[in-house]
């Protein structure tokens, strides 16, 4: 549409002048929210510049006004934020600008630190609310701020928040009730935007699946994290009252705003135990059809599997809405949380949008020691895209992606102007836009890393800080300590144009020293680092991490 | 204190707020009408504007070429602010029986245009995200680097999408002529 051509609707509003009551601007109080044209959180910063000043007397005030610029912070302190892991990271629409917070510092220590970036330079802005694990934040415009959902680090390290489960199988489960994070990355509170695979842990089972000679003995101990959920506004963190924990999304939830319906949304995948039935191969038993869903002609022909309800159990998927007081725990949805399960907002439904996919592989879910496969054909992953209409999900689509996909596991992930951005763990750079993914040629990238922090940065650009190198490569669940580790952290910063990435500044992780693993009969990984994998080409800061598969069950183990 | 620490600098605004006012009020309002089923709603958020932008001018100090912008970031999270309690406000209503029709209220002055009143419907069509492109565009009379400023979108970005919101206008007026 010309110019021309939106004069006719402009003229409609030509008349309309401001009525005299506006301008009594000077005796009228207004609660408004006032976005500043550089600093985005002029009311906490002024409270520190007051402190400051009080304090220090005029000698501070060269490095006060550099921090009320945007430059250098006023404790002294570098501008590059700090190296970690795990940091949360949003695009905060209100203030304009993106937010880190927290994460995993270099000593294993959990950071309380928030930094803004503006498109060119890392600001520190407030202290956090404390340190948390498992954090995850959200743009929320609609309370004027971004939305953090987290765990406090001491509950953690009091013993809550770990449930042990450990299969004597060829599988390793190791994950923490209640989180859907079984990715390197959550080890350390994981990406802004973070990847759920199906939980890993499954309770007790109540009724083996036939013919399995492996059966998982999960002795679930205590899970006692305390969710919390602050806003951070221009006021700085306040701690909405909150009903009580039942009705709080678990640490690990993934988020999401929807715009159209302005509310703030949660997902979490949980695990029902004997619940939904799943193809199990077997010889023998009661023949039925796998249930695949809309596949395509070459798989149509039935794929015979024993009907069982399987206390390997299956994914399920919780949703929460966020009123601006509290969390509403919605109705059961119809979805089925797959191996990969990823929430975001389509830029252009403007809906929080939800992907899951299975991940692929045989058509039945898992054989027995023991028993032939049958002739089970390869299925590709199946991706169903599900859009959140304010009350319930709506399936826009459900198809089996045939072409090329990023490995999500381990990838960061974030939204940004009308795709979606994802930088794999072995560094490659993926969009995906109109139901397509796209692997983009880049001759420079992050090098190979888990848990950096990714979100939009200003001018729908990519901002991307930090991550590990190294250290386990199995899936830790929250408030397991990675004592023994050799997980090195990166303190980089790198920007996403669109089209190539750009290196900002800071040092990124460095290679550990590699101690190979010692085998062992029982199945369980020992803390040792990992074997190397597969090495990032094009960058010189690459640096190994292994190549990880999921297991039926959704379970990130390294290959061997 | 701090403002005497900074040997008054912040007094140096480049433009007095009144001119500020006199400047862009008309603007905003225009904007807010376009976001804002209820005219007298529009009236008041815009006047909430400007008091905030008034209490804030000297400590943000907005320089000539970002007033405007800045200007338009407050009304529009002032709009969404209030989308929200129009949101909470209607569910109310719709409990207790008794919705209110928003165009009851839509002023004269408003209501006088035609061509107004068509395009303020058909804008209520829209997505909000939408809705605030185009008030942006058509009644703020941004250009479409400022309506990037204001939403957080590259230039590119925002031209493209305001277009298409413009065609969903078109579309819907056609509809309704």
């Amino acid at each position: 549409m010309s110019d021309e051509s939106e004069r006719d609707l402009s003229a409609a509003f030509e008349e309309l002048r401001a009525p005299a009551s506006t301008a009594n601007y000077a005796s009228r109080s207004s609660g408004l929210d006032i976005p500043s044209t550089r600093s985005h959180w002029p009311q906490a910063m002024a409270s520190a510049l007051a402190v400051a000043v009080a304090l220090a007397g005029a000698g501070t005030f060269l490095a006060i006004r550099s921090a009320r610029q945007g430059g250098v912070a006023s404790s002294g302190a570098a501008a590059n934020p700090p190296a970690r892991s795990g940091a949360a990271m949003v695009w905060d629409s209100t203030a304009g600008m993106t937010i880190m917070f927290g994460g995993s510092g270099s000593r294993g220590n959990t950071l309380n630190d928030v930094w803004t970036w503006d498109g060119s330079r890392w600001t520190t802005a407030a202290k956090g609310p404390g340190p948390l694990t498992d954090v995850r934040m959200v743009d929320d415009p609609a309370d004027g701020g971004v939305l953090l959902l987290g765990v406090p680090a001491a509950a953690i390290s009091n013993g809550g928040g770990v449930s042990g489960c450990v299969s004597s199988g060829s599988g390793t489960a190791v994950g923490s009730s209640g989180s859907a994070f079984a990715t390197p990355a959550a080890a350390n509170g994981g990406p802004a935007i973070a990847i759920a695979t199906a939980p890993a842990n499954a309770p007790t089972p109540a009724s083996p699946p036939p013919g399995s000679g492996a059966l998982p003995t999960c002795t679930p101990t205590v899970v006692a994290p305390t969710e919390q959920t602050w806003l951070f506004t221009q006021h700085g963190w306040s701690h909405p009252a909150v009903r009580g924990k039942a009705t709080t999304p678990p640490a690990g939830s993934q988020l999401a705003y929807d715009s159209a319906t302005r509310q703030v949304v949660a997902v979490s995948t949980g695990y029902s135990s004997c619940g939904l039935p799943l193809g199990v191969a077997s010889a023998a038993g009661p023949a039925i059809v796998c249930p695949l869903l809309g596949a395509p002609s070459a798989l149509t022909r039935p794929i015979h599997c024993s009907a069982v309800t399987s206390c390997t159990g299956g994914a399920t998927l919780t949703t929460w809405t966020w009123s601006g007081t509290a969390w509403k725990a919605e109705p059961a949805a119809a979805v089925e949380a797959g191996v990969i399960t990823l929430l975001f907002r389509d830029p252009t439904t403007q809906h929080a949008t939800l992907m899951t996919s299975n991940g692929g592989g045989s058509a039945c879910a898992s054989l027995p020691v023991g028993v032939a496969p049958p002739p089970c054909p390869e299925v590709p992953p199946m991706t169903s895209t599900w859009s959140w209409t304010g009350t319930a999900w709506h399936l826009l689509s459900q198809q089996f992606i045939v072409q090329a996909t990023p490995s999500l596991l381990g990838a960061s992930v974030t939204p940004v102007s009308g795709h979606i951005v994802v930088l794999t763990g072995a560094g490659d750079t993926w969009t995906f836009a109109a139901g397509q993914w796209t692997q983009d040629t880049v001759a420079g990238h992050p090098s190979v890393r888990s848990g950096a922090a990714m979100a939009e940065g200003p001018a729908s650009t990519v901002v991307l800080f930090g991550g590990s190198a190294g250290g386990y490569a199995y899936p830790l669940a929250s408030g397991i300590a990675p004592t023994g580790s050799q997980a090195t952290l990166g303190s980089d910063t790198w920007v996403w144009n669109g089209t190539s990435w750009r290196h900002v500044a800071g040092a990124a992780p460095a290679q550990p020293p590699v101690i190979g693993c010692p085998k062992t009969s029982s199945g369980l990984i020992p803390p040792c680092a990992p074997v190397p994998g597969k090495v990032a080409p094009a960058s010189s800061l690459s640096s190994p991490v292994p190549n990880l598969h999921i297991v039926p069950q959704g379970v990130a183990t390294p290959t061997p | 204190m701090i403002a005497a620490m900074t040997g008054r600098q912040l007094e140096g605004a480049a433009t007095p707020f009144d001119e500020v006012y006199r400047e862009h009020a008309d603007a905003v309002y225009r904007f807010c009408v376009s976001q804002l089923r209820d005219a007298e709603t529009a009236e008041d958020i815009t006047g909430d504007v400007f008091a905030a932008a008034f209490a804030a001018y000297e400590r943000v100090h907005p320089d000539d070429a970002g007033v405007r912008t800045w200007l338009f970031r407050i009304a529009r999270n002032a709009v969404i602010d209030q989308y929200r309690r129009e949101g909470r406000r209607r569910a109310l209503l719709a409990r207790v029986g008794r919705d209110r029709q928003f165009a009851d209220s839509v002023e004269e002055t408003v209501e006088r245009r035609s061509d107004l009143r068509s395009i303020r419907t058909a804008l209520e069509t829209l997505r909000d995200h939408d809705r605030l492109l185009v008030g942006l565009r058509i009644a703020g009379g941004l250009s479409f680097a400022e309506v990037g400023a204001v939403l957080g979108m590259r230039e590119s970005a925002a031209k493209a999408a305001t277009h298409r919101a413009l065609e969903r206008v078109r579309a819907t007026l056609r509809k309704q002529a």
